[in-house]
This record gives C-alpha cells, sequence and structure tokens, in this order.
C-alpha cells in the first residue's frame, strides 16, 4: 500500500515538473523573426529527456562536410588518449608495450608540430631569404624542434622540483612569458632579413654603373652560416611545448621519470620529421628559384632580391601573427 | 620536386589545427522569469591536462577537492580566460554579450577525466516579442580543442517563458567567421 502511494506521489511530481518546463521546445526556427517556424524537429519535456532523445531528433547535419583541421585534431585527440592510456597501462605492469607508446609519441609529435608556432613558416622564410644546403634545411628543421623539446623539458623539471604536481599552471605562466620574447625575436629576425634585402637591393642600383652582371655578384643574397642557423633556431625554437610538458608532467605524476623522457624525446623526433621536410622543401624552393632566375641573366639579381624580401616578409608575419 | 611543393601546401594548409588540450562540451542556455541569466557549462577535460590540474590544485594530495582547492582550480582553470569571456560566445542582435561572472563551480573526476560544470552569467531580460542569441563554445586560437556537442546541448527555462532552440553550424553568421567551420552554435529564441 504504502510502495503503491509512494509511486503515485513521484508519478504526480514528474507530471508536474512536465508541465511546470513545457514550454522549452527543441525546433528550428527563422532567426529573422518572422513567426513561421521552419521545423519541429522535438517538442522535449525538460529536464532529463532532452540528452536520451536527441538520438531519435532529425539531425540538421546530416550532411556534415569532411573538415581536414577537424579530422587532424580528432587524431590527435586520439592519440593523447592514446598515450595516457598507455602510460597508465605501463604503471600497472605492463612494460611490454613500451614501443608502441614511443611509436604513438612519434606520431604525436609528427602531426603537432604541423601547428602553427613550430616553426615551419620561419624555416621557410629564412631560407627564401638565404641560400642553404639540404644539409641546412635539415638542420634548421631539426634543431628548432629539439630547442623547442629541451626547452620544455628542463622549464618542467626545474619548476617541478620547486612546486611539485602544482607545477602546470606555473608552467603555463612561464611559457607565456618566453613566448612573448620569442615572437618579438621571431619579427625582429624577419625584419633583419627584409633589412638585409632592401640594402642588397640598393647595393644593385648603385653598381649599375659597372655592369648588370658584375652589379648582380655583388648583391647575390648571402650563403647561410652554422651560426647564423643556431641563432634562428634558438629564437623560434625557445618557446617550451607545452604538448610535450603535459605528456613528461603525466609520466612524472605517475612516478614514471625515464618514461618521461623517453616520451619527451618521442615526441621530439616526430616533430624533428616534419620540421626536417619543412626545410627541405624550404631549400627544394630555394634551388627552385635560383635555377629559374639564373636563366633570366641579369634579372638574376632581382629576383634574388625579391625572394629575400618576401622570405623577410613571411618570417616577420609569422612573428606577427603568432603575437596577436 | 613538384610533389615536395605540394606536401608543403597541404601541410601549411593544415597548418591552424594546433591543440594542445581537449575538451568535449555541452551547454544549456538557463531563463528564469526576467529573461536569460546564463549558459550552464559542462567541460570534460582530456586525461593528460585534466590529471596535471587536478593535481595542481589538489594541495594535500588526497584526491578529492576541498572549498579552498575547488577555488584555487577555478582561478587556475577559468580566471585565465577571464578575457575571452570563458569561452562562452553569446551573440545577440550584432553584439556578444560580455560574461558576468561564474557562479556554482565544481568540478569532479570520471574516468579519469576532469569534468568542471559552471554557470556563466549573462542578463539579456525578456519581452513579449521573441529575443533571439546564438551560444557558441569554442576557444578560436585553438590551443583547446573545444568539442562542442551542441546536439546534446538544450535549454531550462520556467513556465512563464517560451523558449525554442536547435543546434546548427555557424555558417552565414558574419560575426561568427573566426570560428573554424565545424564549430557549432545552439540558437535559441525566447519570450514571455
Amino acid at each position: 500500500m504504502r510502495s503503491s502511494v509512494a509511486t503515485l506521489f513521484v508519478a504526480l511530481l514528474l507530471l508536474c515538473a512536465q508541465f511546470s518546463f513545457s514550454a522549452v521546445t527543441k525546433k528550428k526556427f527563422s532567426m529573422d523573426g518572422s513567426t513561421a517556424s521552419t521545423e519541429t524537429v522535438e517538442s522535449t519535456p525538460f529536464p532529463d529527456t532532452v540528452a536520451q532523445d536527441n538520438q531519435s531528433v532529425v539531425s540538421i547535419h546530416d550532411t556534415h562536410v569532411f573538415c581536414l583541421t577537424e579530422n587532424f585534431a580528432d587524431q590527435q585527440k586520439k592519440l593523447r588518449e592514446n598515450i595516457a592510456a598507455k602510460i597508465t597501462a605501463m604503471k600497472n605492469g605492463e612494460s611490454g608495450i613500451i614501443w608502441t607508446f614511443l611509436l604513438i609519441c612519434f606520431l604525436y609529435g609528427m602531426l603537432h608540430a604541423l601547428g602553427p608556432g613550430h616553426g615551419k613558416s620561419i624555416v621557410v622564410g629564412y631560407f627564401l631569404a638565404r641560400k642553404g644546403k639540404w644539409k641546412h634545411g635539415i638542420a634548421l628543421g631539426a634543431g628548432i624542434t629539439f630547442t623547442h623539446t629541451l626547452s620544455a623539458v628542463i622549464l618542467l623539471f626545474v619548476l617541478y622540483g620547486i612546486l611539485k604536481a602544482a607545477v602546470f599552471p606555473s608552467f603555463e605562466l612561464g611559457r607565456q612569458g618566453i613566448e612573448k620574447v620569442s615572437y618579438g625575436l621571431v619579427c625582429f629576425t624577419g625584419l633583419l632579413l627584409i633589412g638585409i634585402a632592401i640594402h642588397d637591393l640598393v647595393k644593385l642600383l648603385r653598381n649599375r654603373r659597372i655592369g648588370e652582371n658584375k652589379a648582380g655578384e655583388v648583391a647575390v643574397s648571402k650563403n647561410t652560416s652554422w651560426k647564423e642557423l643556431i641563432g634562428v633556431a634558438a629564437v623560434t625554437g625557445i618557446v617550451p611545448c607545452p604538448a610535450v610538458a603535459l605528456i613528461v608532467l603525466f609520466c612524472l605524476l605517475n612516478s614514471m621519470v625515464a618514461l618521461a623522457l623517453a616520451s619527451a624525446g618521442a615526441v621530439c623526433v616526430g616533430m624533428t620529421v616534419t620540421n626536417m621536410l619543412f626545410g627541405i622543401a624550404a631549400i627544394a624552393l630555394k634551388k627552385g628559384i635560383d635555377k629559374g632566375a639564373a636563366k633570366t641573366g641579369w634579372l638574376a639579381a632581382y629576383i634574388h632580391i625579391v625572394a629575400s624580401f618576401a622570405g623577410g616578409l613571411v618570417v616577420f608575419l609569422a612573428g606577427m601573427f603568432m603575437l596577436s | 620536386m613538384r610533389l615536395f611543393f605540394l606536401f608543403l601546401v597541404l601541410l601549411s594548409a593544415m597548418s591552424w589545427a594546433h591543440p594542445h588540450v581537449f575538451a568535449d562540451v555541452t551547454v544549456q542556455a538557463v531563463f528564469d522569469e526576467t529573461g536569460f541569466i546564463g549558459v550552464q557549462n559542462h567541460w570534460e577535460y582530456d586525461e593528460i591536462y585534466g590529471t596535471s590540474m587536478f593535481a595542481a590544485a589538489d594541495a594535500n594530495d588526497d584526491g578529492s577537492l576541498s572549498k579552498k582547492e575547488l577555488e584555487s582550480l577555478k582561478i587556475a582553470v577559468l580566471d585565465p580566460l577571464a578575457k575571452q569571456n570563458y569561452y562562452n560566445y553569446v551573440l545577440s542582435g550584432t553584439k556578444f554579450l560580455p560574461a558576468l561572472n561564474v557562479e556554482n563551480f565544481q568540478a569532479r573526476k570520471k574516468n579519469g577525466k576532469l569534468v568542471l560544470d559552471y554557470l556563466i552569467r549573462f542578463s539579456v531580460p525578456v519581452s513579449n516579442e521573441y529575443k533571439f542569441l546564438v551560444i557558441v563554445v569554442a576557444d578560436p586560437s585553438n590551443y583547446i580543442q573545444v568539442t562542442s556537442d551542441m546536439g546534446n546541448s538544450d535549454a531550462k527555462a520556467p513556465d512563464a517563458l517560451e523558449v525554442d532552440y536547435y543546434d546548427d553550424s555557424l555558417e552565414g553568421l558574419t560575426l561568427m567567421q573566426d570560428f573554424r567551420s565545424y564549430v557549432e552554435g545552439l540558437y535559441v529564441r525566447f519570450k514571455k
């Protein structure tokens, strides 16, 4: 008897709840204020049934367009979830999956480095402005990611030593500070390359009286140097990578120091592969320009200067984009 | 060589996606008798980021958050987002509404993931004519890859109000051009 009264009471309460919130409706309407509603999707008694019932709702997104960036980000998300799952499994004794784990970290690094802030546009811009060999392209791509990873690991370990588990908000503060300085320096590097291109142009125009070909030789853009490459790699890569830091910290929070370093290494190698490909592509682009320019005779010097100017501009704009 | 350039162009085209944090989000447009009062946010962060932030807040390392620890988590996670309106973009007419404050902040761990629930307060008074809102939760910089499931988002209103809502893409909304093409919005209209 008591239970049936209680059931009746609950039913009445649910009915009241249904009526008291019945004004909320899932319905497609016109946003221009016209009164005609275009499509009633479903009347939804609030609050609890909406989420469950949406499975049967006529979807407005049936024609969902394939989006490359969405797909790309989803892959990173899946890889990150996989990394977390593997770390947890290894903590629980499944040490045999270490190679799979490192492979996932490597793939994650490759995908992650495709995002802005990993120096790709700077590599391309720099080698438009400066002549380089294949090894230089590879070295700059690798140098940037190595610095990017190393700075993350060092900053995280130092802060972890001081703050222990409370490290990440402080890491983020530190990273944001370094980021601003780094992006400012990237802008400066771009301006420097633009300045050099303008200087070359002025020199070319002044020397025109000694003959176009000779003047061209004087003004052609300079070869890169190892010293310069190290400088560009340091300026661009010094921003600590939060993606690396988070994985390293997750390992540390699970008391797995060696794994933290191994995962950072694998992500770094993955990012390096991506950046190296950009370095090689940039050198190929520059070699193509040089080859084409050589056929134009006296115009070659001007083409080199325009390429140098464009390269400097790319570097400067990349810095500005990241600063903003 | 041509293939290589093609590769470069392809990679450059993909260079926008650069998330460091991943979050699955649902929202609820909340009304009372006076009108639209806010957006109830439900965020589930990825395990790696969530664990880091939870550990940072859990000062005594007991696996749960006291009131004080909860406040420090709120400061760490939400305060830096205040300038970005807590990634809650509510379009009313031709303007985005400013968030007034954060209320009822709650945090818990679910299957290793950090789950946050809170209300971002807004204020749009109700009238006899329909008022229209578009609610979007997204990080335009893509530092956080926000997957906002507007299909499973809804609205909550008292009987005195008439509220309709639906989820759709942001295509055609000039003020929403900064958002990526796959970001969806919750379209809401309400009147007395």
